[in-house]
């Protein structure tokens, strides 16, 4: 039987940076909560207010002659000079839950990071302005329209991206390849989808 | 948008640009943002503004209480995990 974990148990045994998301339980309102392990001495004497950006992007890729949307959230936290990761496996094993994020991120009107060190509690929580449910509402129905594919790939499609990108170049590549755009709904094309994804992969020049 | 940007700046910048701008501004406005130029002035505002809005951030009221956090198997949570970029 595989040992299931908490998310912020799974967090605070990885390297400081590490980020991931999970869907818990705020005010009696479930929602989707970015969380990050950061030293507690450099997240505790943050201000109240910081400089955030989000960037979101589904990535499509042909992978072993399937295809594979991961889907990055990217958080550019300015007083930590950091761009974290993470991503979402739309049909992974935990499909269900990651669906359920979709829709969670489409409409919730807050994203939050959760700065971890190593326990259960924040060290710090900060609120901003959901920038990509948008994106999220669209990106629901571009997944759901593909077949599905396994873990493997998805790992298979995700490890690629990172090789073939650090961070700040996929942070560049979201906003100029248009890829975090949603289609638009009058034929124009952004992020080069088309209704069954044929076109829709890494650019030449990303390889 | 710059940081410190309150919802209540951002509602002045909307009314401003809906006073301001044509219909056919703001659908070029919105194409070029990515998003869908479809409904009123405001719906296509919104949606720009809500895009643009990256650098858009709040207080948030403390203390934040997160309870519920799921459990899963390991390998559901690497899967998620990125990798982290510092100056």
């Amino acid at each position: 039987m595989e040992k299931l974990e908490y998310s912020w148990e799974h967090l605070v045994r990885r390297p400081y940076g590490s980020a991931m998301w999970d869907i818990a339980n705020m005010d009696g309102n479930d929602v989707v909560v970015f969380m990050v392990r950061e030293k507690r001495a450099d997240v505790e004497p943050l201000p109240q207010q910081v400089g955030v950006h989000w960037r979101s992007g589904g990535i499509g890729m042909m992978v072993q002659g399937q295809r594979v949307m991961p889907v990055v959230v990217m958080m550019n936290f300015i007083p930590l000079e950091s761009i974290y990761e993470m991503w979402f496996n739309f049909y992974g094993e935990a499909g269900s839950t990651v669906q359920e994020a979709f829709t969670l991120l489409g409409r919730q009107d807050r994203l939050y990071a959760l700065f971890f060190d190593t326990g259960p509690e924040l060290v710090r929580g900060f609120g901003f302005n959901n920038n990509v449910g948008h994106f999220f509402r669209g990106h629901y129905g571009i997944c759901k329209a593909l077949p599905p594919w396994d873990d493997n790939l998805f790992n298979l499609a995700k490890h690629q991206l990172q090789s073939e990108r650090g961070v700040r170049e996929l942070w560049n590549y979201l906003e100029d390849s248009g890829i975090g755009r949603v289609p638009m709904v009058d034929g124009r094309q952004h992020g080069a989808i088309d209704p069954d994804l044929g076109d829709y992969r890494v650019p030449p020049s990303a390889r | 948008m710059e940081p410190g940007t309150t919802p209540a700046m951002l509602f002045g910048k909307l009314k401003h640009m809906e006073e301001t701008h044509s219909l056919k501004d703001i659908k070029d406005m919105a194409r070029k943002a990515g998003v869908s130029p479809t409904g009123t002035k405001r719906d296509i505002l919104l949606k720009v503004l809500e895009k643009k809005a990256s650098t858009w951030q709040e207080p948030v009221t403390a203390p934040m209480t997160v309870r519920g956090y799921s459990r899963r198997p390991r390998r559901q949570w690497a899967e998620q995990e990125g990798r982290r970029w510092r100056n």
